[in-house]
């Protein structure tokens, strides 16, 4: 059940759909400018396209500037977005919008998709694992954003967060490390209660990569399976009137 | 222009027919819900009339303040022989204050220019360390990079400078000395800083905790940027009391 924030929220989600609001994002003339570094992605937008981004929930420390070459009353702004890694790769893999570009000994260095997907690895070993929860989530048209505030990988809502609250607190755990996380049963109480206390549900995307393959090009994301599993506390005190 | 044709349309006929029989400014209500899905949050840099300017040095990766207006000075930047030198995250906090104008080679610098300098390496702040920096001088404290003298009397030469670097550069390291908020600060006489900080992505092992502690005279406290947000998390070594 999902908690929709007050009358017609559920409205304004289903008249604004994420698929409709992507396709926008690729109709963009134009790509965005994006300088990369190890802690993410810092992106400057238009009016527009920053309405945009904030609508379909990417990016976060948006600041705005008057443009200076605009005059009168009606100055152009432009905003400058502060991106997770993951961010900077899905709307440059899946929406192509954006054109990376970082510094080096140099100077700035523009970066193709390829560089990107390898540059990225460098910066996060978990780098690929991590992604392909968040695109998994995203291609599904669920809004992803950082979840570290809530102790989780990322916080996965229906639509934007002023317009529902978040469904799920995710925990990304691959299948082939020696269970890093939820490894004992501390670990789960853990988890399930403090998403219990901010009225989440855990959800785990159990990633099953399949070794041997060319980890340097993104096509590789296709040979890497995701599973959801909802993990809860169930208590019998509140059933037990459930089954007569 | 407030919306998107297609947006627009697409609401205002679902809108119709849900509250169709409803009052004129619950209508209205479900229109602004939906605008106010594109609103792009964040805050706007205006600069102030009495903004200081700087030119960027490249050759020793700080700003040289040619005009230092406003009481800012006396807790931001150091003093080499005789002029006020501002490193990167100090320059770039000044700039989103709107009380520092940034020129290289005498043409001003737009905010995501100035932001791009945290890329490069050798001016030695990254994002992450960016977004501490700035999450605690907005709260009002004084910060200034580990193990550098507010004042001295030698002019700045080059980029490798006061820092001693005995550790690896894979290792955690102490990036900044935090000072208590006070309005009477001196950078002749600074006092001892409350805690030094260490940025890192990754969580501290018991080891790089104790090493960073025994380098430093005062308390340390590590700091995470994740989404955005800094938490800062210390790991102080006890020994519980033997009770009776």
């Amino acid at each position: 059940m999902s908690r929709w924030k007050g009358r017609g929220a559920k409205a304004v989600a289903e008249a604004a759909p994420l698929s409709g609001l992507y396709d926008e994002i690729r109709r963009w003339s134009a790509r965005l400018e994006c300088a990369l570094s190890a802690s993410g992605g810092t992106l400057v937008a238009n009016r527009q396209q920053a309405r945009l981004l904030c609508a379909t929930g990417f990016g976060s420390d948006v600041l705005s500037t008057p443009d200076r070459r605009g005059d009168g009353e009606d100055l152009a702004t432009t905003h400058v977005f502060q991106l997770m890694l993951e961010e900077v790769f899905y709307l440059s893999y899946e929406l192509d919008c954006l054109r990376v570009h970082r510094q080096s000994s140099q100077g700035r260095v523009d970066l193709t998709l390829e560089e990107l997907w390898c540059l990225m690895q460098e910066f996060n070993r978990e780098f690929v694992k991590i992604y392909k929860a968040y695109s998994h989530l995203r291609n599904k048209r669920w809004v992803v954003r950082p979840g570290p505030q809530y102790g989780a990988d990322f916080m996965a809502y229906r639509h934007h967060p002023t317009l529902v609250h978040s469904d799920y607190a995710v925990l990304v755990i691959s299948v082939d490390d020696p269970q890093s996380r939820l490894a004992s049963w501390t670990d789960v109480q853990g988890m399930t209660r403090l998403c219990g206390s901010v009225a989440k549900t855990l959800l785990v995307l159990y990633i099953i990569v399949d070794m041997g393959h060319d980890l340097s090009s993104p096509t590789y994301l296709e040979r890497i399976k995701v599973e959801e599993v909802e993990v809860r506390r169930w208590l019998p005190q509140k059933h037990r009137e459930d089954s007569q | 222009m407030l919306l998107f044709s297609w947006i627009r349309a697409w609401i205002q006929s679902w809108i119709r027919r849900l509250f169709a029989p409803a009052k004129r400014q619950e209508r209205i209500a479900a229109r602004k819900r939906a605008e106010d899905l594109f609103d792009v949050p964040g805050s706007t840099v205006i600069v102030r009339k009495d903004a200081s300017t700087a030119e960027w040095d490249d050759r020793i990766g700080m700003a040289r303040v040619a005009n230092p207006r406003g009481k800012i000075w006396n807790t931001t930047g150091v003093i080499r022989s005789s002029s006020l030198l501002c490193n990167v995250e100090e320059t770039i906090y000044l700039v989103e204050q709107g009380c520092l104008v940034l020129t290289l080679q005498g043409r001003t610098m737009d905010l995501h220019e100035v932001l791009e300098l945290l890329g490069v390496e050798k001016n030695g702040c990254s994002m992450d360390a960016y977004n501490v920096y700035s999450h605690f001088k907005a709260l009002g404290y004084v910060v200034s990079r580990h193990n550098v003298d507010w004042t001295a009397k030698e002019e700045l030469e080059s980029i490798d400078r006061e820092r001693d670097d005995h550790s690896s550069s894979s290792s955690l390291k102490l990036v900044f000395d935090v000072y208590a908020p006070n309005s009477q600060f001196r950078k002749t006489s600074p006092g001892v800083p409350l805690f030094s900080l260490c940025v890192s992505r990754t969580a501290p092992t018991k080891n790089q905790v104790n090493t960073l502690e025994r380098g430093s005279k005062v308390p340390v406290k590590f700091a995470t940027v994740q989404g955005g947000h800094v938490g800062i998390f210390s790991f102080t070594t006890v020994e519980l009391p033997c009770l009776s």
